[in-house]
């Protein structure tokens, strides 16, 4: 009788203990390059073409940084686009020629071509070897706009560079809208001025807009155009924290 | 009875294991490698950083213990940004459409108090090795307090530390904290590979990037960003000079993909490596 108690006890714990701990045991966390960050990657779509370093070295496909863009070419962030070249933005759905607007750093002039979901940049001068372009490709109102980069050939192979001010931009159009436009300050247009401050209390970055058109209405339309411009949707700049003078 | 008590006894223990959150149960309690810094020079609010970027004589002038290029790596990193972006002989970023304008009258006012924090992404020089931009600092190095100069250009060992190429974060990094602390991060790694060698550098202490240790970041602080590894294979690294809740300001090199020499703030929220490809403050170091 005894035996078959042992038995019954024996048979409860493999049925129910048994799988918790394998359970446990596949839950243990592997090991990570990096003590401090968990890498997570949901990108899905690269651009099928794997870009070549200046080096000579192949790097994998890259990110488009952007879930509504599927493809880019020169690949975003690569290090040895020709300096001839147009950039060509595939989104995964239609974009309307109207809503796309482009700015350059450095300001380069560019005509622009809009079909179904491509958009085409090309540029109307041969562009400088290697120097950083970036584009802020604004093709939706309502959403921050794409930061798009690439560095012209002609960098020495022992250049070693990932973009920090693009890839710090990438995220902080969505997260720091305030922090993206300081980065773009102080700036004066025709009728208005810009300078940002930082607060010592909240870190977070406040604009003061001093008007100079006669037209005081004008200016500041005129202001909310080109923080527009740089890529803020109307909404992020509303938000922000602004006084104008 | 005691059986049917046991069994349910079981059954309470194994749904106890199913239901709690196994990541709590599974992984280890990992302290950030972090201990009191030693000597604290600066706290976030009160760090002791004013000057003018571009000029440096132009005013305000530093408040009464915040002399420029005396003591601090902070101030030794404003300085060396300030004698660079003010040498004639140093590229313009945008090459020959670059600064026309550019003037002691535009010169970037930064530091404290904050609400006289000005910042600009337009005020660059190029520093490329081999074309002589430094050599003009050479004589001032020392009234400017530029120390170990021969130690951090002259030899090339840190602002020409990758030869015919432009200058890099690293070099830039490096020669500011040899002239100011007399000990770089050596061996050199690619920016964001220092988080993984941590324990190379006994002079220095490592905080991982948290919501907790943000109190621990000061003004000289090494700080190192990355993304994710699969598609960034450098990272960056850049001297803090100004520290808030939001955001760190820094002193840096190549920030900008040619050699620049710049001011450029940058977030401190902890994201981890972003999804997008985004660039993330994952750590920093601070001088003992």
């Amino acid at each position: 009788m005894k035996n078959k108690q042992l038995l019954l006890i024996i048979g409860i714990i493999v049925l129910f203990l048994l799988p918790s701990l394998l359970l446990l045991l596949t839950a243990l966390p592997q090991k990570k390059p990096s003590s401090t960050s968990i890498p997570v990657n949901r990108v899905s779509s690269f651009p099928t073409q794997p870009a070549q370093q200046s080096n000579g070295s192949m790097q994998p496909s890259l990110p488009t940084g952007n879930d509504n863009v599927h493809a880019v070419q020169p690949p975003n962030m690569s290090t040895n686009a020709p300096v001839n070249t147009p950039v060509s933005i595939t989104f995964t759905q239609a974009i309307t020629a109207d809503n796309v607007h482009v700015t350059t750093d450095p300001a380069i002039p560019v005509s622009i071509h809009t079909t179904n979901n491509t958009v085409t940049v090309t540029p109307q001068t041969t562009l400088r070897p290697a120097t950083v372009y970036t584009f802020i490709i604004r093709y939706n109102p309502n959403l921050p706009a794409y930061i798009y980069a690439f560095r012209t050939v002609g960098a020495q192979p022992g250049d070693t560079f990932d973009f920090p001010h693009q890839r710090a931009d990438m995220n902080d159009i969505i997260n720091r809208p305030d922090l993206y436009l300081a980065r773009r300050t102080p700036y004066a247009g025709n009728d208005f001025s810009v300078s940002s401050l930082l607060s010592d209390t909240t870190g977070l970055f406040s604009f003061t807009v001093t008007l100079t058109g006669a037209d005081r209405q004008q200016s500041q339309q005129d202001f909310l155009n080109w923080a527009e411009s740089q890529g803020l949707t109307a909404q992020q700049i509303q938000n922000l924290q602004i006084s104008y003078q | 009875m005691k059986l049917l008590v046991f069994s349910l006894t079981c059954y309470v223990l194994c749904f106890l294991f199913y239901t709690l959150p196994l990541h709590v149960l599974a992984a280890p309690s990992v302290s950030p490698q972090v201990s009191a810094p030693a000597n604290v020079q600066y706290s976030a609010t009160s760090n002791c950083v004013i000057t003018k970027v571009g000029n440096p004589n132009a005013s305000p002038s530093p408040p009464q213990g915040c002399a420029v290029g005396g003591s601090g790596t902070s101030n030794y990193a404003l300085t060396l940004v300030r004698a660079i972006t003010n040498d004639n002989n140093c590229q313009l970023a945008n090459g020959q459409n670059g600064l026309p304008t550019f003037s002691t009258s535009q010169v970037v006012t930064y530091g404290l108090p904050a609400q006289d924090v000005d910042y600009t992404s337009q005020y660059f020089r190029r520093v490329i090795a081999g074309d002589n931009c430094l050599d003009p600092i050479d004589a001032q190095a020392s009234s400017l307090g530029l120390t170990n100069w021969s130690t951090i250009k002259t030899n090339g060992q840190y602002l020409n530390d990758r030869v015919g190429g432009f200058l890099q974060c690293i070099g830039f990094a490096n020669a500011v904290l040899e002239g100011a602390n007399g000990v770089a991060l050596t061996p050199e790694h690619d920016a964001q590979e220092y988080a993984n060698f941590t324990t190379e550098y006994p002079e220095y202490i490592w905080y991982a990037n948290s919501s907790g240790n943000l109190s621990n970041m000061h003004p000289g602080d090494a700080l190192i960003f990355s993304c994710d590894p699969s598609v960034c294979h450098f990272g960056h690294i850049a001297i803090a000079v100004k520290v808030t809740p939001a955001t760190v300001i820094v002193a840096e090199g190549n920030g900008k993909g040619s050699g620049e020499v710049d001011i450029f703030p940058y977030n401190t929220a902890v994201n981890g490596y972003a999804a997008n490809g985004g660039l993330s403050l994952i750590g920093w170091f601070h001088k003992k």
